[in-house]
């Protein structure tokens, strides 16, 4: 289903209201592989829809809307996880002189919808590892094996090229699996 | 007997856990709440924010107006230099009508042992 850009430059409720209605769901769900918290990812969408009723002027006509969505909701996601992480911290001195091997912390509000009860552990350390890699490493991550983006959409929607998506994702995994294999060890011996 | 898994099972099985999570929905009425922030938004906008230009300028124009009266009121009521109106000593001298010794000490150029 097509969406009127004219009718939403017009500032029409209800071509907005079907903007949500076809988009809300890919956001949403984007926004949960970021941040796996129903109640958060849901306010993250909505923050998402007034951001692009506000600047729907801006929209260039050619583009692709979901791509322009997408990106308006990567930047919102990145926007709440350096937040979250800077309150966590008490401070933004403390981030910098973060090492690089911070360990896995299990998310503590983890309350993802989609993930099924028998794979909710799994889920909880992959999610702790994610949260240790850098944003568009974890973005690229969640577009590619979450919501089954191609390199293509992942590359317009980063504004980076798909060569850059390839070496995200490849640097994205070794990084999971060599937080995962500390966390399982750690957990094995103890 | 049940054998624990090896570290590489578990991480190949947390790794494979992205592909198993399920597409979520959004909560009924979600274009509702959308559209009441909006409307919220639109309502909580302030009419003195929208007017802040314009009282900008009424606010600049007061200051100037006033500025301007207080100059003109503080250079209006300065003293006007008056010309003299004593024209020679003499008149001074009849002004205050000094008695003819000092009137004499005053025009005397000579020495009074003389």
């Amino acid at each position: 289903m097509e969406v009127d850009i004219q009718e939403l430059k017009a500032g029409n409720e209800q071509a907005f209201r079907q903007l949500i209605d076809v988009y809300s769901k890919g956001i949403f769900n984007l926004c949960l592989g970021m941040i796996p918290n129903r109640e958060d990812a849901e306010e993250l969408t909505q923050d998402v829809f007034i951001e692009a009723f506000k600047h729907i002027s801006t929209f260039r006509e050619g583009s692709h809307i979901k791509t322009w969505l997408f990106r308006i909701a990567m930047n919102k996601c990145y926007d709440h996880i350096k937040y979250s992480k800077r309150k966590k911290r008490h401070g933004i001195m403390q981030s910098l002189f973060d090492k690089d091997d911070n360990p896995i912390e299990l998310p503590s509000n983890f309350q993802h919808p989609g993930i099924a009860l028998d794979n909710q552990e799994h889920a909880k350390a992959l999610y702790g590892a994610l949260a240790t890699l850098p944003e568009n490493q974890h973005m690229a991550f969640t577009m590619y094996e979450m919501q089954g983006m191609d390199y293509k959409q992942i590359a317009e929607t980063m504004s980076v090229s798909v060569s850059a998506v390839e070496s995200l994702l490849s640097r994205a995994r070794a990084g999971l699996r060599k937080k995962l294999q500390t966390y399982y060890t750690n957990n094995a011996s103890s | 007997m049940e054998t624990k898994p090896s570290i590489e099972d578990q991480v190949n099985a947390a790794l494979k856990s992205a592909k198993n999570i399920q597409s979520s929905e959004l909560p009924y009425g979600f274009s509702d709440k959308v559209m009441n922030r909006l409307h919220a938004r639109e309502n909580n906008v302030r009419p003195m924010f929208t007017l802040s230009p314009l009282i900008r300028v009424a606010a600049i124009s007061i200051l100037i107006l006033i500025n301007v009266f207080t100059l003109r009121s503080v250079l209006s009521s300065q003293p006007v230099q008056k010309p003299s109106q004593y024209a020679t000593i003499k008149d001074f001298v009849n002004e205050y009508q000094i008695n003819d010794s000092n009137d004499e000490i005053v025009t005397s150029n000579t020495p009074a042992h003389e």
